[in-house]
């Protein structure tokens, strides 16, 4: 995955995980990375930016999951 | 409770027995909205695990959807009351905007109506992976 790209979905991943005290920092992180990743890339949309982060976050939440144990030999 | 005054007016003005009756009523509403944004939390972290990391059936994903929506009304009547100047759980009407944005977040994953194709041809021209850096 693009390192900005990536950079994004942690951010989103982070601010999306708990309603501790940092909560609010953490969204507030990823808004900053969304602002500039669309400073960078004129034209695009704030929702087409976001809708592409929510779906590659989902992709990536399964990716990262531990694969099943392979079943014993027999 | 030291926001007790903040609903009552100043604790030298308000009537000795107006007081305690305050304090429960705030005591409440905090005990409430903290019990809610436990509830919050729960449905959060099952959205994670059944909706997001996996694909549930059909029926579970429209039982599901009805409690998120039910969460998201609340959420959001909760937030308008506490807009208001009076409210004294500043630090709780904090956490119910971030319980909002969570569950309005978790809404639009499940109802993304970006494809998984679109995504592809967006991430090819936006984030190209032979860019600087990959």
């Amino acid at each position: 995955m693009h390192p900005e790209l990536e950079a994004l979905v942690r951010a989103y991943d982070a601010a999306r995980d708990g309603l501790g005290p940092d909560a609010a920092r953490l969204r507030a992180v990823f808004e900053s990375q969304v602002e500039e990743a669309l400073a960078q890339r004129p034209g695009l949309s704030r929702e087409s930016l976001l809708n592409l982060v929510r779906l590659q976050h989902r992709r990536w939440l399964r990716a990262q999951q531990t694969p099943p144990a392979l079943p014993p030999k027999a | 409770m030291s926001t007790a005054s903040a609903a009552t007016g100043s604790p030298g003005s308000a009537p000795g027995w107006l007081t305690p009756a305050a304090r429960a009523v705030e005591d409440f509403a905090g005990r409430s909205v903290d019990e809610w944004l436990a509830v919050c939390g729960k449905f959060l972290d099952w959205h994670r695990a059944n909706r997001l990391l996996q694909d549930a059936p059909p029926e579970v994903c429209r039982e599901s959807d009805r409690a998120h929506a039910w969460l998201l009304r609340s959420a959001r009547m909760m937030q308008g009351q506490m807009l208001d100047p009076d409210f004294p759980h500043r630090e709780l009407a904090r956490r119910v905007e971030t319980a909002l944005w969570q569950l309005e977040e978790a809404w639009a994953q499940t109802h993304n109506p970006l494809t998984d194709a679109e995504a592809d041809t967006l991430i090819a021209r936006l984030f190209p992976a032979d860019a600087p850096g990959t």
